[in-house]
């Protein structure tokens, strides 16, 4: 059984580009998933059973930190693993992500080798 | 690094170059706006701004050649017959904030928190890019020899 990933970014790029790196991905991945907003990943991880979520943190509609907030207080989705790939470089906002419970954070712009890597440390 | 420190232009080209670098292989060249190639096509103006602590507006100007070879080398496509508009569009979004997320923190160091907006795509006339490039308020590029204009304020 492999693994169920949602990708959150509001750019179709952004997701096609990570969406190619998973699938060069040596970690069995099953079925990857992808949402535009916080509000399209709700409705996803309330009708799946997912093993970790990829999100952005700038987007429409609700962005990543409300995201994680809303994750973190649901009991059935709190223990979901979290990795950010952002542009935030505020150390302030970096520290409260890793309070709430996210295993990785990733600064824009990455390579497919730091997706690898990151994804090998939560997953793997 | 304290705040405010520096010139808003240079930080601008340097997190447009380390940006360009990263995700498209390429490098922006600073240029006086006199030796920067004319735009001969209309053009795509994308904006960002930030706010909080610290508040401004960043944006890049470009031929659709230019950035249609950017959302091609992003999606790691060789050619860029299956680049649509909405694809170019959402690249040259992606490529604006990114900028803008390295731009603050040269800018302004890791303390600050701001507020990124989402960036957005506007059509330009070729006439008008002409005439802007001379502005002494923005910084002119070529990007593979294309011309690129950048513009930054601080508020």
């Amino acid at each position: 059984m492999g693994y169920h990933i949602l990708l959150v970014d509001d750019s179709n790029v952004v997701k096609a580009v990570l969406m190619k790196i998973l699938a060069g991905s040596t970690l069995a991945i099953d079925q990857v998933f992808d949402a535009a907003n916080g509000v399209e990943t709700l409705k996803i991880l309330n009708a799946n059973t997912l093993d970790l979520v990829i999100t952005d943190i700038n987007m429409p509609h609700m962005d990543g930190f409300e995201l994680i907030e809303r994750m973190r207080l649901d009991m059935m989705l709190k223990d979901i693993p979290i990795i950010v790939i952002s542009t935030e470089g505020s150390l302030t906002r970096v520290s409260y992500l890793e309070e709430m419970g996210i295993k990785g954070y990733l600064r824009k712009p990455f390579s497919s080798q730091d997706i690898h890597n990151i994804l090998n440390e939560v997953l793997g | 690094m304290t705040d405010m420190e520096g010139n808003p232009a240079e930080y601008l080209t340097e997190a447009l170059g380390h940006v360009l670098v990263s995700m498209v292989s390429m490098s922006p060249h600073m240029t006086q706006a006199d030796d920067m190639p004319e735009m001969k096509t209309d053009a795509l103006n994308v904006r960002i701004e930030y706010s909080g602590e610290h508040a401004g507006e960043l944006g890049l100007i470009m031929e659709k050649n230019l950035a249609s070879r950017f959302a091609a080398r992003i999606l790691g496509l060789d050619n860029t017959e299956d680049i649509y508009d909405d694809m170019i569009e959402d690249a040259l979004r992606e490529l604006l904030n990114v900028v803008c997320g390295h731009f603050v923190t040269l800018m302004y160091g890791y303390t600050p928190i701001l507020k990124i907006s989402l960036p957005k795509v506007f059509s330009i006339g070729s006439a008008a890019c002409n005439m802007l490039k001379s502005n002494p308020n923005v910084c002119t590029f070529t990007v593979d020899e294309e011309p690129v204009i950048g513009q930054v304020r601080i508020r």
